[in-house]
């Protein structure tokens, strides 16, 4: 009984050889016939005997032919990969549709009309928009600017900006916005102890006018400064895999009810950075501060206090660069007022600590920090500089209640690696693997990170 | 009991023994008759079509899927271990090519003066400048816009400009690397500098342009579009290259890899063809890293009553530094646009890998584009992607490409270099020193690959037969005088090594010592000798330069082959 099984694979096995061979066999010659560019016209040949005789000249032996069938099997998937793809490319030839849109944007910023395109970076979305530039006496010609974007997880964003407006030395935008976070997450309890399973998530729509503004003492120094009214209301989260926060985290301060706050900051900034956009050399540095009160019947009233300072660091060779980067914020809620979770210090996702979950630890103050080495790794070749530079981070940082109260052994590490697609002096793509104790992710973003 | 393994095994292995077999077989081949000089590749054969190729897809080809596809290569793969790569297949018994629809022999053959490579292969007169110059065709759109002009006397030029930025740039190389590549002997299109006012040019009343997938009647705002871009000379006239329409009907670039199968004269794998594995020798010297499949073009011509595929090179405007819309990048010439080595280099040192060219330094002068000679390497030099001819280049076509190059003297260059007619004489000045150290550096390299003999002659002097040739590498200084250890044989006597101290082998008296003469013998008629070349550096000997010589019934001898080994 064994011995007849044994066979019937045998002979199972053999057909299935036969089969592949056999087809083998019949695709090899269809494909070289597929690959003729061109077939001859029907003119007739004048009598060339010579012809022939150079064919055979060079003609391959027969037996090598078959002494090669091997290699040919193995090029069989090859050919069969490339064949459409070849013909493709030479018998649809891609449509200058660049030229078309070049040419289209072109005319409307000449009438004054300026298109606007944006990939969301993290959400898998896009957003489009159009601005008119608008003369004005006094202040020179301003853009208002209609913008609107979504995301398949269903974020939304709309605003209305007028920029920029010039009042004397400073520089003014004003902005009213609607946001619509459909799936933000909460991890509970709050502190560097939270759970990575006690995730949940809330949808937070903020609905704000703000007027923000610069005023640059020279190139390396600016005060820069935000003011305005926000609504904001927390409602259960749209993402099914996981609870809502408020089923999980009832009570929670800010989940229940609607919060309008009138709120402004200030920033000092110090910035001596070769190129923000893609930074070689130099440092930077913020310090800052955010009064946020509570207006109607929202009583929650409290001050951010933020110092941020990075220092990039040319290393021998080209493009290479070291950059390193402290931040610590600290919030002080008068009078013991209870701070809303959705305006705790966060940390986690692709700004902050690669290694975790967005958002994977939030309390009131926060220090984080990081270095990374960022080195070349292709110079792609097409004009305006377009490389890749790869990279290795170090990650770090903590939230807590009171910053007196971190140690060392609160700081969470992740590392990992990345690329990032540059052109132009500008980062356009980033890239990043990270790992920590808990999880690993890969973050793809746009825009410099630092 | 039934093993199936075992047998597929043995089948496997007679397979490849086959295939082993099949490669290793074959002596070398005697040219027993004169060899003629015209290839017979200009059978008169059917009109193809117009092979299309798009220029995305074969820089995707031969960057990811050929050098993909090469990794199951399996004979090559067996070759490239037993360092036995296959040869170029269109080589003669002596170690050279025939002329053919491809390629002319032209100064490997014989000499040049200045006024010859100046001249090139343009006709005494360009386009006729005093115009009215007829725009037929034009192009508005994409980095490189141009126009299609119709002289008086109905000839027909492609109007090629240089970047607004850079002056003289595009025009300058193309119009020097056509005289160098004319010279070498490939087919290229004739091409003239010329400077005209913007007057003469009317635009005909067929002259399209092309919008979106469509062509409409060409307009003067397209006309002033394209003027707009182009730099003017300090007398406010317009500078360009005037490249002559080639006679006979463009079908497309012929392939790097594989034969045009609409053409029945080609029968040789084009990446076996000797001239274009050593095309290669020749665009690193050009620093040409644009030679990709779209600057080659097939044409169907008629010449002596017959219809066949003339292959041509064309746009030289990216040669020499220049990108033909601006300057090269740093890493051209340096790395393929992808180029894993680097990138696997890169990562795997954690970024301490420095490119070579990163701290490269170019002048700043009008007509000249980053091109240098410092960092030039000949060996290492890469195309813009993996070019399965340049791929498949052994030391014997590298040499014979060297060989072609050395012959180009410091004069020679010069004049090469002047038909540019840079305003600036400091750009004709750097150039041609880039191109003679450039020059150099390849012929040191491809010399020191093989035993770098060539010119093999018999001659007779003081009552004897002698074997003469030249080293190529004591003619142009690389290295000194030096000694050559020789090594005959002749059927029915031991084999003899002798070192002499001239490039001369006294062939009588050597056979004569032998117990030989000069009548062919009833065990053979072939006398092979094998030299190699001292170096003095090393102690060691150059790999052997062997020469096949046929005895005939009249004592007389001629040489029947030659072979360089590597």
């Amino acid at each position: 009984m064994g011995c007849d099984m044994q066979d019937a694979r045998q002979r199972q096995r053999r057909r299935r050889f036969s089969f592949l061979a056999w087809l083998c066999l019949i695709l090899l010659p269809l494909v070289g016939m597929a690959q003729e560019e061109a077939t001859p016209s029907d003119r007739p040949l004048r009598d060339e005997p010579g012809l022939e005789a150079r064919r055979q000249r060079y003609a391959s032996h027969p037996a090598k032919s078959i002494a090669l069938f091997p290699v040919r099997v193995i090029e069989l998937p090859f050919q069969l990969l490339n064949y459409p793809v070849e013909h493709w490319f030479v018998r649809k030839r891609p449509e200058p549709l660049t030229e078309k849109v070049v040419v289209f944007l072109r005319a409307a910023e000449e009438d004054g009309v300026s298109i606007e395109a944006r990939l969301e970076s993290g959400h898998s979305g896009f957003g489009g928009g159009v601005g008119y530039r608008l003369p004005h006496s006094l202040t020179g010609p301003v853009n208002l600017r209609f913008f609107g974007g979504a995301t398949n997880r269903g974020y939304q964003q709309y605003f209305v900006q007028l920029d920029t407006l010039r009042v004397g030395s400073a520089n003014l935008w004003l902005r009213g916005q609607y946001l619509d976070l459909a799936q933000e997450s909460y991890y509970g309890p709050l502190g560097i102890d939270s759970e990575l399973d006690q995730r949940s998530n809330y949808e937070l729509q903020i609905a704000s006018a703000i007027l923000y503004g610069e005023i640059a003492g020279d190139p390396t120094f600016k005060l820069t400064f935000d003011g305005g009214f926000s609504r904001n209301d927390a409602r259960p989260g749209e993402n099914d895999e996981f609870p809502t926060t408020h089923s999980l985290f009832a009570g929670v301060e800010g989940l229940d009810e609607r919060l309008d706050f009138v709120e402004g900051g200030l920033a000092l900034v110090w910035d001596r950075r070769d190129n923000p956009t893609y930074t070689n050399r130099g440092s930077f540095a913020q310090a800052s501060v955010h009064l946020v009160g509570g207006v109607g019947d929202t009583d929650n009233s409290f001050a951010k206090y933020g110092l941020e300072v990075r220092q990039y660091l040319p290393l021998p060779g080209a493009r290479r660069t070291l950059g390193l980067r402290i931040a610590g914020m600290i919030t002080d809620n008068f009078a013991d007022a209870e701070i809303p979770f959705f305006r705790l210090e966060r940390l986690g996702g692709s700004r902050t600590l690669r290694g975790v979950q967005t958002y994977r630890f939030s309390d009131k103050d926060m220090l984080r920090g990081g270095l990374e080495y960022r080195f070349p790794f292709w110079f792609i070749g097409l004009e305006n500089g377009a490389a890749i530079d790869a990279l290795a981070f170090f990650d770090f940082g903590t939230v807590m209640p009171n910053l007196e109260e971190v140690t060392w052994r609160d700081l969470q590490p992740t590392g990992g690696f990345g690329f990032r697609i540059v052109a132009r002096d500008r980062v356009f793509v980033r890239t990043d693997f990270a790992w920590s104790e808990e999880d690993s992710r890969v973050h793809i973003g746009f825009g410099s990170l630092h | 009991m039934h093993r199936p393994t075992n047998t597929s095994v043995r089948v496997a292995l007679v397979a490849l023994g086959l295939a082993a077999g099949l490669g290793a077989c074959g002596g070398p081949r005697l040219a027993l008759a004169p060899i003629p000089v015209q290839d017979d590749d200009r059978y008169d054969v059917p009109e193809p079509k117009e092979r299309m190729r798009d220029d995305y897809y074969d820089v995707l080809d031969n960057t990811l899927y050929q050098p993909t596809k090469s990794l199951f290569d399996l004979p090559r793969g067996f070759r490239a271990l037993a360092n036995e790569p296959k040869q170029a297949l269109n080589v003669t018994p002596l170690d050279e090519i025939q002329d053919s629809s491809w390629f002319t022999n032209r100064i490997g053959i014989r000499n040049f003066t200045a006024a010859e490579i100046r001249q090139g292969n343009n006709a005494p007169q360009g386009p006729d400048l005093r115009g009215p110059w007829t725009i037929v065709r034009a192009k508005t759109q994409g980095v490189t816009p141009g126009f299609t002009i119709e002289d008086p006397s109905g000839a027909r030029y492609v109007i090629k400009f240089d970047p607004a930025m850079h002056p003289e740039l595009a025009t300058g190389a193309e119009a020097i690397s056509t005289k160098f590549l004319w010279a070498i002997g490939y087919h290229v299109p004739e091409n003239y500098i010329v400077e005209f006012d913007a007057a003469i040019l009317q635009i005909g009343s067929s002259a399209t342009v092309r919008q979106g997938d469509k062509r409409r009647a060409m307009t003067r705002a397209d006309l002033d579009i394209i003027l707009n871009k182009v730099p003017l000379t300090a007398e406010g006239r317009l500078r360009a290259i005037a490249s002559r329409l080639i006679a006979g009907k463009p079908v497309g670039p012929p392939p790097w890899l594989g034969k045009r199968k609409d053409d029945p004269n080609d029968v040789i794998p084009h990446e076996h063809r000797r001239e274009l594995r050593a095309y290669r020798v020749f665009c690193a010297w050009l620093h040409h890293n644009d030679s990709r499949q779209i600057n080659a073009m097939d044409f169907f011509v008629n010449e002596e009553g017959r219809n066949f595929i003339k292959h041509y090179l064309i746009d030289f405007g990216a040669t020499l530094g220049s990108r033909s819309y601006g300057i090269n990048l740093e890493s051209e010439g340096y790395e393929y646009l992808v180029d894993f080595g680097s990138m696997f280099k890169s990562l795997a040192s954690a970024g301490i890998y420095e490119r070579p060219w990163t701290d490269l330094e170019f002048p700043e002068i009008r007509g000249v584009g980053r091109f240098e000679a410092k960092q030039f390497d000949p060996g290492g030099w890469k195309p813009d992607y993996p070019n399965p001819a340049f791929e498949r280049m052994t030391p014997q076509d590298g040499f014979w490409g060297a060989k072609i190059v050395m012959r180009f003297d410091d004069a020679l260059i010069r004049a090469a270099v002047e038909s540019a007619e840079f305003t600036d004489p400091r750009a004709t000045d750097y150039i041609t020193e880039v191109l003679i150290e450039r020059r150099n550096r390849i012929g040191r390299r491809w010399f020191a690959q093989v035993n770098p003999l060539d010119r093999f002659e018999l001659q007779v002097a003081g009552g004897d037969l002698k074997l003469r040739f030249t080293d190529l590498a004591v003619q142009y200084g690389f290295e000194t005088a030096r000694k050559y250890q020789v090594q005959i044989e002749v059927p029915g006597a031991a084999s003899q090594t002798l070192v002499f101290d001239s490039a001369e082998v006294p062939l009588a008296s050597v056979l004569q010592s032998m117990g030989k003469n000069l009548t062919a013998g009833v065990e053979g008629n072939l006398i092979r000798v094998a030299i190699r070349s001292a170096l003095p550096h090393t102690g060691n000997w150059t790999p052997a330069a062997r020469v096949t010589m046929l005895r005939q019934s009249d004592a007389t001898v001629r040489i029947v082959a030659i072979d360089h080994e590597s």
